[in-house]
């Protein structure tokens, strides 16, 4: 009477037994997220050095969770920053406080926030979860904190195998933010 | 202003009815409906021009859109303001004036409080057909040490330009050019040189005038604000303290048209900084040997209170306390130290202010600061009011240009005020007096001292004060049947004359039968080491008594001196035990202006260390001293005053509590019915126009609780009458050899004077005010310079007694025979010259 039902239950089971597993033993093996994940925060440059960010105070008006602190401070000529007369003396996001919502990233008006996909942010201490201007500049390396073997693209559809655990990477060539899975060699 | 006859008027706007009086500007009226027409140029402090055109409204009858900032309203008007015609002469308007805009709002310091962004927002195209590049200009322009202009930005309002020519009266900014090239500059190589520049900034309706103190500092959305009032001088400016995190970044006006209208003066504005200079004091000190330690808060309070328990103590208290410290400090001398010897007059040693006492019963002036403007005629004796009570003297000027008031100046050098007064007299320094007695005889004057006039007095012979000049006004005064305004120079002197720090009144003005002795007397006694402890509050003897000898000897011989100061000055160097005192913007208090207003300022941020208001410290004080006043909160204070001070029992301070206006306008989106970018007007945050304006009550009477009116106090206290004539002056008590010190004699007469930015201890710690002082100058007249073969600008060397100074040659309207120096400038403390007999001898240098 019950032995369809039972069948069936045990049909799914089956499958399943041979379907492949989506868990994976992070961190020793990652998976990049989509390119459109909301990571944390990069400070971008324009194409001569001088930064993109004016610090308008802009972001930190639109942040809900009243993560970032702005200071702005002004250009000199022997000390320039940024274009114009305007640049941010001290800039920070508090990760602790951070909802990644990216209502920044849109109130941007030089288009100097941008976010990564990088996701792992951890830390011992409160402070060192607060990022300062030094941290998210572009050029900054963006720092893992465990060495990961392997590597899945998105959909793992492609798996890379990395070398030296691919801890450091540069948020310049976005690109490179899925060095392993595109080019299918591990990350310098 | 005089009574005019108020005929009502019914006016329909929008199709709304209402009353309204004759003549009175549309925009006004329908504001006070809370339909907001949106304006540039028009500001209710300055006459109209109508030059923005943003105020277009629809009268019917009328062929064309008329500006409603110049429109008075008529009996039968009807008015549209958001219909599309008027809406859209509005959109087109903002459309052309963001022709040339920047739009540069994020670098902008205006982004975020701005009345161009908010009306664009409002009532704005939303996007511009203009694809031309825009006019440019070189950015950022400093025009003054304090504010920085940006040409591009300006939307030619002209209300810098206004203010400056109608308000200030120092023309030092100009629109220049024609067509698309205006502009607004000033004039080349002047910088805008004005006492009163920083109004330009809070009233700019876009980012084009900013202060350089400002600038780039914070966004309006991070400010946290309070309301308080200027501690610089007597006249008690309503501000708005703004801070970012805990730190005091901006200072704006907070309009209250009984006292300042809408403008406050650059010191207040921009003085602020020494509330975090480096040298502030944080912690208690307690003498070492030559040094100090510092101490906890308990220990130098018992250290302190160890030594004031027996023998003669004085207390001198300065003038920037307010009056629950003054009330606190007097109940410490009085009650628990069982001294008389208290005062807190300093620089004004001597400033016989109780004269008054037999005149009108209180202690202080009796006209308010608006009675100038309904004034007839208006007599000015004291120093310069631009330099010493800087919104006084708008005040002044707008008496006498828009109220048609009649100036009468007496003084012996030419003040800032003989620009547009009626009669100037000049007479020798300490002479006010006689040439006061002879105003109401001599031809000309006489015709014009009329009621209802004003005669405002402020002591103006730093250590020569004898009382005879306040005494020889308060007769013309009564004989005209006058009020008047008795400016006692800082913004607590008058709370310290109302809670009785003074060796002769009680709080209350209550005279006492054996007075103590005064600040020249405590001095002297100290210095022959007859006085056996000090307290100094708030006050540094050393720089601003009119003796500095004898005030340096006074600290170091007295056998035990308390000092509670701000800082480590000259006389806290030279204490026993130093304690941190607080700042204005760190306090709920209350400030008495010079016409008796009391006026309530809140925190806003916190003070350094453990530095306690200076009522809390005497409060430890008293219960070291086994008097326990049980003080713990302000409230504690006020329960205290109203139950002590006769004048103030039925004070309510909880009344006094001021509010932080909206500032800029901010609008809402919209609403379902009528979606879209013009939605009702709501108030915000902030500081630009006073909060009565947008709510719907009329500015004028102003609606929001602001200060305790004179008026209830004066009905409590005034005599039914004025006493026919007062008993002639009796040689003050206490007044020292300086003060006697012979008319005739060697050298010239020193007339000593402050200025706007000294080497105060607030000021000099401001870095840019102190940058704007003028340093050592004396003012000669040209027949004396003409005998000592010096002209202007060259150097001259200053001998009093063993004091030699430098200064530079100003050839000045001043009566012959004297010189005026400047209180405390660099190279040149008057303190020195007026202690050495008050004579100088000048040669060339």
């Amino acid at each position: 009477m019950a032995l369809p039902e039972i069948l069936n239950g045990m049909k799914v089971v089956i499958t399943n037994v041979f379907k492949r597993k989506e868990t994976i033993s992070y961190p020793e093996v990652r998976r990049q997220p989509y390119p459109r994940f909301k990571g944390r925060h990069i400070l971008d440059r324009h194409p001569d050095g001088l930064e993109k960010c004016i610090g308008c105070e802009l972001c930190a008006g639109a942040c809900p969770a009243d993560a970032i602190y702005v200071v702005g401070a002004e250009n000199t000529p022997e000390n320039r920053f940024s274009p114009g007369e305007r640049y941010a003396q001290i800039y920070q996001i508090n990760y602790l406080r951070c909802i990644f919502c990216g209502l920044c990233v849109e109130a941007c008006p030089t288009e100097a926030l941008l976010m990564t996909t990088e996701f792992e942010l951890s830390g011992d201490s409160r402070d060192e979860l607060i990022y300062t201007k030094e941290q998210l500049i572009v050029d900054a390396p963006i720092i893992r904190h465990w060495p990961a073997k392997t590597e899945y693209s998105p959909d793992r559809s492609e798996k890379v195998k990395i070398k030296d655990g691919g801890m450091v990477r540069d948020a310049r060539y976005p690109e490179n933010f899925l060095p392993d899975t595109r080019t299918g060699k591990g990350s310098e | 202003m005089t009574q005019q006859q108020t005929e009502m008027v019914t006016v329909t706007i929008n199709g709304q009815q209402v009353q309204a009086e004759n003549g009175r500007l549309l925009i006004d009226v329908a504001e006070e409906m809370g339909i907001f027409v949106p304006r540039f140029c028009y500001h209710p402090g300055m006459k109209s021009v109508a030059v923005c055109r943003m105020c277009l409204v629809k009268v019917e009858g009328m062929p064309k859109l008329v500006p409603s900032c110049s429109t008075p309203v008529a009996d039968g008007m009807v008015v549209e303001t958001d219909t599309p015609e008027p809406a859209g002469a509005q959109e087109d308007m903002l459309e052309f004036l963001l022709i040339n805009h920047p739009l540069d709002c994020p670098i902008c310091d205006r982004g975020g409080e701005c009345p161009l962004q908010d009306q664009t927002y409002a009532h704005g195209p939303g996007s511009s057909r203009f694809v031309e590049p825009k006019r440019t200009y070189e950015k950022a322009l400093d025009i003054s040490q304090l504010v920085v202009l940006d040409r591009e930005r300006c939307v030619l309002c002209w209300r810098c330009v206004r203010f400056s020519d109608e308000v200030a009266g120092d023309r030092f900014i100009q629109l220049v050019d024609r067509g698309s090239g205006t502009q607004i500059l000033t004039f080349s190589d002047e910088p805008f040189d004005s006492y009163f520049s920083g109004n330009t900034i809070q009233i700019c309706p876009v980012g084009a005038l900013t202060a350089s103190t400002y600038r780039f500092v914070s966004r309006p959305w991070d400010l946290k604000a309070a309301p308080s009032v200027c501690s610089y001088c007597s006249v008690g400016c309503p501000t708005t303290n703004e801070s970012r995190g805990d730190k005091l970044v901006r200072v704006q006006a907070l309009p209250n048209e009984n006292v300042n209208d809408f403008w406050i003066c650059d010191k207040g504005r921009f003085g602020f900084h020494y509330v975090d200079a480096k040298d502030r004091l944080s912690t208690p000190l307690v003498r070492d040997g030559d040094d100090f330690r510092s101490a906890t808060w308990g220990e130098a309070v018992a250290a302190a209170a160890e030594k004031l328990g027996g023998g003669k103590v004085g207390v001198i208290a300065g003038g920037h306390l307010t009056t629950e410290d003054a009330f606190a400090i007097q109940r410490l001398a009085r009650k628990t130290i069982k001294t008389p010897h208290l005062d807190a007059r300093i620089q004004d040693d001597g400033a016989a202010y109780e004269r008054t006492l037999a005149y009108s019963g209180v202690v202080g002036s009796t006209a308010t600061i608006n009675d100038l403007d309904g004034a007839r005629s208006i007599v000015w004796v004291g120093p310069d009011p631009k330099e010493v009570l800087p919104v006084l003297y708008l005040r002044l000027r707008k008496a006498v240009l828009d109220g048609g008031a009649k100036l009468i100046v007496v003084s012996p050098r030419r003040l800032s005020l003989d620009a547009f007064a009626t009669h100037v007299i000049r007479c020798e320094p300490g002479g006010e007096a006689n040439a006061l007695s002879a105003l109401t005889t001599t031809a000309p004057v006489k015709d014009d001292l009329a009621a209802p006039l004003v005669a405002c007095w402020s002591p103006a012979n730093p250590g020569r004060e004898t009382g005879a000049d306040l005494d020889s006004l308060l007769k013309v005064a009564v004989e005209k049947d006058a009020r008047w305004l008795v400016c006692a120079p800082h913004a607590g002197s008058q709370g310290m004359l109302d809670m009785g720090v003074h060796p002769a009144l009680e709080s209350g003005y209550r005279p006492i039968d054996e007075p103590g002795m005064d600040t020249r007397a405590m001095l002297e006694a100290a210095a022959a080491g007859e006085l056996d402890a000090l307290i100094v509050v708030g006050a540094d003897p050393i720089s601003d008594f009119p003796n500095r000898n004898l005030a340096q000897a006074a600290m170091e011989k007295v056998g035990f001196s308390l000092v509670i100061e701000l800082f480590p000055t000259e006389t806290a160097r030279l204490a026993d035990v130093v304690l941190p005192s607080t700042a204005a913007p760190e306090i709920e208090g209350t400030l008495t202006n010079l016409e008796r207003r009391l006026q309530k300022l809140e925190p806003l941020t916190k003070s350094p260390g453990t530095a306690r208001e200076p009522w809390r410290a005497m409060a430890d004080l008293a219960r070291a001293m086994d008097d326990d006043w049980k003080w713990t909160s302000f409230a504690d204070v006020w329960a205290a005053i109203t139950k002590e001070v006769p004048t103030h029992q039925d004070l309510d301070v909880a009344a006094l509590a001021q509010e932080v206006p909206p500032s800029a306008l901010q609008y809402e989106s919209g609403t379902e019915e009528q979606p879209g970018p013009r939605g009702p007007v709501v108030a915000g945050p902030g500081g630009q126009y006073p909060k009565g304006h947008r709510s719907g009550a009329p500015f004028k009477t102003a609606s929001w609780p602001l200060s305790w009116e004179l008026r209830q106090f004066e009905a409590k206290q005034r005599p039914g009458h004025i006493p026919d004539a007062p008993e002639a002056p009796e040689e003050k008590v206490g007044a020292g050899a300086d003060a006697a010190a012979p008319m005739s004699g060697e050298g010239f007469v020193v007339y000593a004077g402050r200025q706007i930015y000294d080497e105060g201890a607030m000021v000099s710690r401001s870095s840019v005010l102190h940058a704007l002082s003028k340093g050592a100058f004396v003012e000669l007249n040209d027949e004396d310079a003409k005998e000592l073969d010096v002209t202007d600008g060259d150097e001259v060397t200053l001998t009093a007694g063993n004091n030699e100074m430098t200064a530079t040659v100003v050839i000045a309207d001043i009566s012959k025979g004297a010189v005026f120096v400047p209180y405390d400038q660099k190279g040149l403390r008057a303190n020195e010259l007026l202690g050495a007999g008050g004579r100088v001898k000048v040669a060339k240098a």
